[in-house]
């Protein structure tokens, strides 16, 4: 069993990519098992497509994965658009979750504040303001009021919640390639998997060696009399 | 001891966010200092366009999956389009520029390289192959020389280039 374990597991290895085996597994209990571990913010933003996470490995809509984005500050609705404020950049996406663009902030440095006004959304660092333009999706010079425009606000997720999405999260980060590699190695199994699977490949030596053995006195069968 | 690497594997990707800024500005530097060496005399305009429909499906059909933008930059100047693009290698994404004029290939160039192993397609005697190429359906119109080692990194080179080449046209086709 164990030599059929190793042939399966080095085969689908050896063809991930052309298989459709290098995404991820999404298979979160068993990520979780294996010690794969993934921490998300409780902190979730609203918005009319439903509620943005971001997760170590990246920001989730709803139950979907929809970036690379670790570090969420703030995301709100620009309509027709998404918006999702970290990393240095603005990340756009469709109400689906597709990813549009990234918009660099028109400056380095920390964001002081993301404000609603009735003409977009207003970005506020140091002492500029900037919109973005829903038509254009590109930065515009803000020179509006800004005191008294409303700011998004995340709301906390319970603790169930949160680890349902630590699960997915989780899942997302186990790939096929890694899973595969842990079956082929037997770490798999525990401490003692890499143990069982090294009793394996030496069977499989002592077979092959046995089967020359055999072949070489069945061919010569006067040879071991001498 | 017990799933060390994959822990591992996951402590990189906890600290990625924490560099992306860094490597954000660096994708911008290096996209200006290109831009500054193809269009010395005067900076190139800024544009977007637009992956929908045919140009989408042709883009799906030369990366092998759909584009992860709907929205791609490009600057143009004398009938040169220039092109900063971004395609994963083995698991970090390369970022290389390329520069277009009548459907072909003028340059092509690296402009950020993260992966550890695989650099050489940095090397301009890698890079020249690429010089006066034209697209042919999903490919480029010429063999490229595998690098032993680095063949994730050419094939996303490849890649990129065609994606160049067919963005281009697609510019091309709403100008005239």
């Amino acid at each position: 069993m164990f030599l059929l374990w190793i042939a399966l597991s080095g085969l689908l290895l050896n063809h991930t990519e052309s298989l459709g085996l290098n995404g991820p597994t999404r298979l979160g209990y068993l990520a979780q098992w294996m010690g794969v571990s993934v921490r998300c913010d409780a902190a979730s933003w609203p918005v009319s497509a439903g509620v943005l996470v971001a997760c170590e490995n990246g920001l989730y809509l709803g139950e979907r994965r929809i970036s690379e984005l670790a570090t969420l500050q703030a995301a709100l609705d620009l309509s027709p658009w998404l918006l999702a404020f970290g990393d240095g950049g603005v990340w756009v996406f469709e109400q689906n979750g597709q990813l549009v663009d990234v918009l660099p902030l028109p400056r380095s440095g920390p964001v002081d504040g993301v404000l609603r006004s009735p003409a977009g959304v207003v970005v506020i660092a140091g002492a500029q303001a900037w919109m973005i333009d829903a038509d254009t999706l590109e930065w515009v010079d803000y020179a509006g009021p800004t005191r008294d425009l409303p700011a998004p606000s995340p709301r906390m997720l319970d603790d169930q919640t949160l680890s349902g999405f630590a699960t997915r999260a989780s899942g997302e980060a186990l790939n096929w390639t890694k899973l595969l590699q842990e079956m082929h190695s037997g770490r798999i199994l525990t401490h003692v998997g890499p143990v069982l699977l090294d009793l394996a490949g030496i069977a499989l030596i002592l077979l092959a060696l046995l089967g020359i053995v055999i072949d070489v006195r069945r061919t010569h069968p006067g040879g071991a009399k001498h | 001891m017990r799933f060390a690497r994959l822990f591992l594997v996951l402590c990189a990707a906890s600290f990625g966010g924490g560099h992306a800024l860094a490597v954000a500005d660096e994708r911008s530097q290096k996209t200006e200092e290109f831009l500054a060496s193809q269009f010395p005399d005067a900076p190139p305009e800024k544009h977007a366009l637009w992956l929908r429909g045919e140009l989408a499906a042709d883009i799906e059909g030369i990366l092998g999956r759909p584009s992860s933008r709907l929205r791609v930059h490009y600057w143009s100047q004398g009938g040169r389009s220039a092109w900063v693009l971004d395609e994963i290698g083995k698991e970090l994404p390369i970022t290389a520029g390329f520069v277009v004029k009548d459907g072909i290939l003028q340059t092509a160039q690296v402009l950020v390289y993260r992966e550890s192993r695989g650099g050489e397609i940095q090397y301009t005697s890698f890079l020249r192959q690429f010089d006066g190429l034209s697209r042919q359906r999903h490919q480029l119109s010429q063999d490229i020389d595998n690098i032993s080692g680095a063949t994730l990194s050419v094939r996303s080179m490849k890649k990129m280039a065609a994606m160049a080449l067919r963005m281009s046209e697609a510019v091309q086709q709403d100008v005239h």
